[in-house]
């Protein structure tokens, strides 16, 4: 047998295994839309851990991590960075937002801002972000899926067969089994990436150069500017340090917004679950030391590959590993392309009916995951087709996304803890500050310090958001009492010892 | 009356627990950005000396994603004993 046809081999063996545990996951779960969209509220622990390693660490990690850091060096580090600082919040924010959950039925984080801000152009709103937001996401996880297949296929399976086989088995199992068989891909494609990724980080490197640190020491002699941060631009040229720092801070603000993380809060079992997750994600986070290692393991490297993100393929293809390895690691690049696209596409169906459909026409249960369903294969066909006529506006198109993720963060926070805030406060904060971060992404020039463009957007939102809010009329306070009742945990009388915003006690009934 | 104003001691007592956990949570955390970001960085964004086998600048980065674990496993701890189930 050929030494292609036995990594096929290997790849269409896992992607049995994946579609079984995705098509399994689905018998338990209820035929209700909280059954499909929050797992009947039944995730533990394990799950949980997963979904949120996986989901976060996607395509982008397991191929751009290490492009970054063979082409950039240290500015990679940033992506180290971020990751626990945006989850932490979510210790005491979670269960907050998981508690008004059951208590008012939502299962999208839209309907939590509409719960308290009644408003449905802001339902709309958010939905449509939340899909602009995702379809270059779900578009480069495809990409990255068909990418790899080719690279260690000999291009005996073409991208679009590639792209195409994975995410059909992607489909079928969202299509059948919801949210379960998220979770539960996820727990199998997670556990993959994370052995792939320390196994490799640590072999490849002795393999080429008799170690870790003598890697690094042969490095820090012949290419000492990639080793400090802030590293280079994509241009090769020294990064800036606000341009790395502002990186950081818009990606740990913005990560936990993005509705399909948020989104899981509803699927815990309990508040102890999403705490715990919360506790052991650094853990998961730390993957990407090797996973920068196996980059930085290219820079010595006398070729390169045509793009840096092929860099990881590139090396296993040219280090004479055997077929076996080589296989394994497809998997596992498809399980960060796969674990984060299903994600994508789910919380997309699921956003698109619960907050742009539902507001404006009423549905069925049956009637809504049907719709689910139709939308789920509309975004894959979507994304597949831009997957197939890419140009470079789709990474341009993810990296300005976070920008406008982060302007979720606000009204969101908001909604949980501070009382005074009202409608056209929140939805004026939210257009004021997508405005000036569209503004900065299209004219970067202008940007200030070469901070992020999302932070410019909150530093304008934050101040509208509150400003607005101050002086438009305390609206409802008997219904924003119960929801911030709900959200303690029914807690009586108003002190809670929640700390968090401290944000204006002011302004009564 | 006095059964009951004990009860409100105590509870006071543990509101005011989990008040400084919270506060020292996001002071250290308040900390880890400063420290990965300009200026805290600069002082150790340096190559040498290598540690493990990692540069001083990712080793730096590396240790506290970690710390944050170990405080967040504390944080756990402590909050599982003074939180009430409902609070």
């Amino acid at each position: 047998m050929a030494r292609w046809q036995l990594i096929t081999v290997i790849i269409a063996l896992y992607l049995t295994i994946t579609l079984g545990i995705g098509l399994r996951a689905g018998r338990k779960a209820s035929k209700s839309v909280t059954g499909y969209v929050a797992g009947d509220r039944a995730f533990g622990l394990l799950v949980m851990y997963f979904i949120f390693g996986a989901t976060m660490f996607s395509a982008f990690a397991f191929l751009g991590g290490p492009g970054w850091a063979y082409s950039r060096g240290a500015a990679a580090f940033y992506i180290l960075s971020y990751g626990i600082l945006g989850m932490a919040p979510w210790y005491w924010v979670g269960p907050r937002a998981a508690r008004v959950g059951r208590e008012y039925g939502y299962v999208t984080q839209v309907q939590l801002l509409v719960g308290r801000f009644p408003s449905k152009p802001l339902s709309a709103l958010m939905a449509l972000l939340t899909i602009l937001a995702f379809i270059p996401y779900i578009t480069l996880q495809m990409r990255g899926a068909g990418i790899v297949i080719e690279a260690v296929t000999d291009s005996h399976i073409p991208l679009w067969l590639g792209a195409g086989l994975a995410y059909g088995i992607v489909i079928l199992y969202v299509l059948s089994s919801g949210v379960a068989a998220v979770g539960w891909t996820n727990t199998f494609q997670g556990i993959f990436m994370l052995v792939i990724a320390w196994t490799l980080g640590i072999y490849l490197p002795m393999r080429l150069y008799g170690g870790v640190g003598p890697m690094f020491e042969q490095i820090a002699a012949q290419r000492p500017e990639l080793l400090t941060v802030p590293g280079l631009t994509a241009e090769g040229e020294p990064w800036t340090w606000g341009g790395y720092s502002t990186a950081i801070l818009v990606s740990a603000i913005g990560v936990s917004m993005w509705p399909h993380l948020f989104m899981k809060a509803f699927a815990a079992r309990d508040d102890n679950t999403i705490r715990r997750t919360v506790v052991l994600f650094p853990t998961f986070q730390l993957f990407l030391i090797p996973v920068f290692i196996i980059g930085f393991a290219g820079v010595l490297f006398p070729e390169s590959p045509g793009e840096p993100d092929f860099i990881l393929p590139f090396l296993i293809l040219r280090s004479d590993l055997p077929a076996l390895v080589v296989g394994l690691f497809c998997a596992g690049a498809l399980s960060a392309s796969m674990s984060t696209g299903d994600a994508l596409l789910h919380a997309g169906a699921s956003v698109a009916v619960e907050d742009g459909v539902r507001p404006f026409k009423k549905l069925g249960d049956e009637d809504q995951r049907k719709l689910m369903r139709i939308l789920v294969l509309a975004m894959g066909a979507v994304a597949y087709f831009f997957a197939l006529y890419e140009g470079v506006s789709l990474v341009v198109l993810l990296l300005s996304s976070y920008g406008i993720i982060a302007q979720f963060t606000p009204p969101l926070i908001s909604a949980l803890y501070w009382k005074r805030a009202t409608t056209p406060g929140v939805v004026s904060g939210l257009l004021a500050g997508s405005a000036v971060t569209l503004f900065f992404f299209f004219q970067s020039d202008l940007r200030p310090l070469d901070l992020h463009e999302g932070i410019l957007g909150l530093l304008v939102h934050i101040p509208v958001l509150v400003g607005v809010s101050l002086i438009t009329r305390d609206q409802e306070p008997e219904k924003t009492e119960a929801f911030l009742h709900a959200a303690r945990g029914g807690l009586t009388g108003g002190s809670s010892g929640t700390g968090g915003t401290g944000a204006g006690q002011g302004g009564g009934e | 009356m006095n059964f009951r104003g004990l009860a409100e001691r105590q509870s006071e007592l543990r509101r005011s627990k989990l008040r400084w956990t919270r506060r020292g949570a996001t002071v250290f955390f308040l900390f880890f950005v400063l420290a990965v970001t300009w200026p805290g960085m600069a002082p150790f964004n340096r190559i040498h000396p290598l540690v493990l086998g990692l540069p001083f600048s990712m080793f730096w980065i590396a240790v506290w994603v970690f710390s944050s674990f170990l405080v967040l496993v504390a944080v756990d701890k402590i909050e599982g004993r003074f939180r009430e189930e409902d609070d």
